[in-house]
């Protein structure tokens, strides 16, 4: 096995985007749920559509675990590639940088749509016709996620045809 | 199709015929009541007696359901309530309303044995409590409450802590040395409490108590006029008895059980009652004229005319309503649009100037669902299982076209997967690769491999979104039209088109090759778009200086709006990556052993609960940002809402339907 510095930065990389991201939305399916329990202690048949607005903030640690498969496999390290080719300071800091969007992204928009599901169980509980409007506002939220999800991606894949 | 157009229905009738002409509308169930003006020497009936009734004998009805359920554990699963209400035809339904205070009494005989058994358990538990306290002095063989003979007392009692005969004895004599005559006789003995009957002299009973009283002794209190013993049995007997009932009871209620379904019949006869006498109430009439209003839609209202005309002696006036009417809004789509109405009943109902967006909606929908999920073998499993339900179960209406809507976006998720060469991720690959030693699967993409081909991808997500956000601008511009504001149809869709159209070059540049023809019409576009943008979008204003601030205003908003819109059909391409790399992922890990075996056993085991659960979390992204898609970006351009969705008085009910349809 070929350890260099640039390999270290991408599984520093890869860790993060799959730790953070992961983290937050771990935070927030856990705010959502206490909620959402909440709303169940009263009315059972509600579950579906608390359940729904629990899994909203679960998709950034996806985002995040998305990104490190996806760098894992592009710097050779699933698959073993970069014993042929080790992996340089430079090129190994690039493709750090290109995790930067969603780890940061990832964790804080997951925070931020887990209030704005809370907010949405507070629908269901109330008003269960307009659950579906709730959904809508969180969802909102994860718009940030997906840009920033597809910056990292964009970045990671063009990095990897560069020579460094 | 699409909104339909809504007339208001006026009728006039002899008021003797109200009840008949009231369950007419609701049997048909296309007619919305509304509140009528109450005019001079008018009057409402008051049906809150009625109502209130009903609302108890149904309540009698849902609890009888329940204890039936309960005891009769009558199963069907979940499977037997896909398949929704059980049809009746109107001389059904006539024959079992004939039967209902027959059905009633039967409700009533199950929860009346429900209460008294109830009420025996609770009674069982009643005297097994006494038959407890009892059981320390089974060996006592005089009658509880015996006070003693002539000369003698007995005083029965216990003392809350272990003692001995002789300790009790032992107290009398140092406490009252003169007592003559004493006997004590312990009965039962335990850690907190001693049974002891003590006799002595009559004229002694005070001093003797005294000194019991000192150790803690109490008589018992409503002592039983028989022995310990003699009380249990008869005590065991009521329990026996009590037993027997609750058996009989039961019994009854399982033969009852039979009428489970006219039960559920009654609930339901009385729901409709229910909102009949609702209707009647909200009605006008005067000493012998009934008057209703409502509304009804229009391709309805002429046969509904008639009808009530031929059968009731009754006048029916169908008219335009009036501009400033509150008029309810109702949809009628063909097989592939109204799936999605429920999407776009969601967002909101058409408002008064809106088309129906939901069979333009109902294309982009399933296609951009599609995009998203991406997966072949996930969008076979979703078609197969939802088309199964539907032909299997002929379920509901409601529930059917959810299942539809999902049954579409199936087949669109097919044909992306096949488009994307994404069959459970990798799968063909995997397998050729791994047991068939082939590389022949590598790339089964039929049109683009999104990994391979992203930057293409991503500009394709771009139009595919100026598609979709222009044909919201176009319906716009069409309504204008239709309305006869021609000139502001055109500046509402035309510079912005031009603008974009010519923008996109240059914006499509910065990720992916664009041909030079393209190129070279985008320039003279862009500046063309611009320049009329800048002289239209300002025309709302008097001044020229405010034409041409209102004119730079728009182009900024064009600027900021349509890029902000645009860039969000980047989630097609994200979340359709996202289903594709972990279902890849999923794959991977099952073919970590080296072993064939091992493989094939990973494969399904893992293989499995991996892509179910990656189907399930993509699904509800699926959902959630078509849906957004379709409220952010789509309706943001021509569709404002507001409308009010029509309630229809109609049969409401929960376990049967009519057959037929009138």
């Amino acid at each position: 096995m070929t350890v260099t510095s640039g390999l270290a930065f991408v599984l520093a990389g890869a860790a993060l985007s799959a730790a953070l991201p992961g983290f937050g939305s771990a935070r927030g399916t856990g705010m959502v749920g206490e909620a959402a329990a909440g709303v169940i202690t009263e009315d059972g048949s509600k579950f579906g559509k608390v359940l729904i607005m629990q899994v909203l903030p679960g998709t950034q640690g996806l985002y995040g675990f998305l990104t490190a498969i996806l760098l894992l496999s592009n710097a050779g390290v699933l698959g073993g590639g970069f014993n042929d080719n080790p992996i340089s300071f430079e090129k190994g800091l690039a493709y750090f940088c290109a995790c930067l969007p969603i780890i940061i992204v990832g964790y804080f928009s997951a925070i931020a749509q887990a209030k704005a599901a809370v907010g949405g169980v507070g629908i269901v509980a109330k008003n269960p016709d307009h659950s579906g409007k709730g959904i809508i506002f969180a969802a909102m939220v994860e718009t940030y996620a997906v840009l920033a999800l597809l910056i990292s991606l964009l970045a990671i894949i063009q990095v990897s045809g560069i020579n460094l | 199709m699409a909104k339909l157009k809504i007339k208001k229905i006026e009728i006039a009738a002899a008021v003797s015929e109200s009840d008949k002409i009231i369950r007419l509308l609701q049997r048909r169930g296309f007619v919305e009541l509304s509140e009528p003006e109450e005019l001079e020497n008018t009057e409402k009936n008051d049906t809150s007696y009625m109502l209130d009734e009903l609302e108890k004998k149904s309540r009698v009805c849902v609890s009888a359901l329940d204890i039936l359920k309960r005891h009769t554990k009558k199963s069907g699963g979940m499977l037997s309530s896909l398949s929704g209400r059980k049809a009746v035809s109107d001389d059904e339904f006539d024959k079992l309303s004939s039967q209902e205070n027959e059905i009633y009494a039967k409700a009533v005989e199950v929860t009346n044995g429900q209460n008294s058994i109830s009420e025996a358990k609770i009674s069982i538990i009643r005297l097994k409590t006494r038959i407890d306290a009892l059981k320390p002095w089974l060996e006592l063989d005089i009658p509880m409450n015996f006070k003693g003979t002539q000369k003698t007392s007995a005083l029965i009692g216990s003392i809350p802590k272990k003692v001995s005969e002789e300790d009790i004895l032992s107290e009398l004599a140092s406490n009252a040395p003169d007592i003559e005559c004493i006997e004590v006789k312990t009965v039962s003995r335990r850690d907190d409490q001693t049974c002891a009957a003590v006799f002595c002299l009559k004229s002694e009973k005070a001093e003797v108590e005294r000194v019991l009283r000192g150790v803690g002794f109490s008589e018992i209190s409503e002592p039983a006029g028989s022995t310990a013993k003699e009380e249990t049995e008869k005590l065991e007997n009521e329990i026996s008895s009590l037993e027997k009932g609750i058996d009989e009871s039961l019994k009854r209620i399982g033969e009852l059980s039979e009428w489970y379904d006219k039960i559920e019949f009654l609930i339901d006869k009385y729901s409709i009652e229910k909102d009949k006498y609702e209707a009647l109430g909200s009605v006008v009439h005067s000493e012998k004229l009934l008057l209703i209003s409502g509304f009804v839609p229009e391709y309805k209202s002429e046969k509904l005319k008639k009808d009530i005309e031929e059968k009731f002696c009754a006048a029916v006036i169908i008219s335009e309503p009036n501009e400033d009417t509150d008029v309810p809004v109702m949809l009628k789509n063909n097989g592939f649009a109204s799936p999605v109405e429920t999407i776009t009943e969601m967002y909101s109902m058409p408002g008064k100037n809106d088309v129906d967006p939901t069979p333009i909606m109902a294309f982009f929908y399933y296609f951009f669902f599609g995009m998203m999920l991406s997966d072949a073998g996930y969008g076979l499993i979703i078609a197969l299982v939802t088309g199964f339900i539907i032909l299997k179960f002929k379920p509901e209406q409601k529930l059917k076209n959810t299942l539809k809507m999902y049954c579409f976006c199936g087949i669109s998720t097919v044909f992306w997967g096949a488009m994307y060469g994404s069959w459970f991720g990798d799968m063909p690959n995997i397998i050729g690769s791994n047991f068939f030693n082939t590389d022949k699967f590598a790339s089964t993409a039929i049109w683009i491999d999104p990994l391979k081909e992203l930057m293409n991808l991503l500009v394709y997500c771009f139009i595919f979104g100026l598609v979709h956000l222009f044909t919201g601008v176009g319906i716009k511009a069409f309504n204008l039209w239709k309305h006869g504001r021609r000139f502001e149809a055109f500046c509402e869709s035309v510079p912005t088109a031009v603008a974009i159209f010519g923008f996109c070059p240059i914006f499509f540049g910065l990720f992916t090759e664009v041909p030079d023809w393209l190129r070279a019409v985008g320039t003279p576009a862009l500046i063309i778009g611009v320049i009329l943008v800048i002289l239209t979008a300002g025309r709302g204003s008097k001044s020229i200086v405010g034409k041409l601030g209102g004119g730079l205003y728009g182009l900024y908003n064009l600027v900021s709006g349509y890029l902000g819109d645009v860039l969000s059909y980047a989630r097609l391409l994200a979340l359709g990556l996202s289903t594709g790399v972990i279902a890849q992922v999923v794959n991977m890990l099952c073919t970590l052993p080296s072993s064939n075996v091992l493989k094939i056993i990973m494969l399904i085991v893992v293989g499995t609960v991996g892509h179910i659960a990656n189907l399930g979390i993509n699904l509800i992204g699926a959902y959630v940002h078509t849906n957004r898609l379709q409220y952010v970006e789509f309706f943001s351009k021509f569709y404002e809402g507001g409308g009010r969705a029509m309630r229809p008085l109609r049969i409401n009910t929960k376990n049967y339907k009519f057959k037929e349809e009138i």
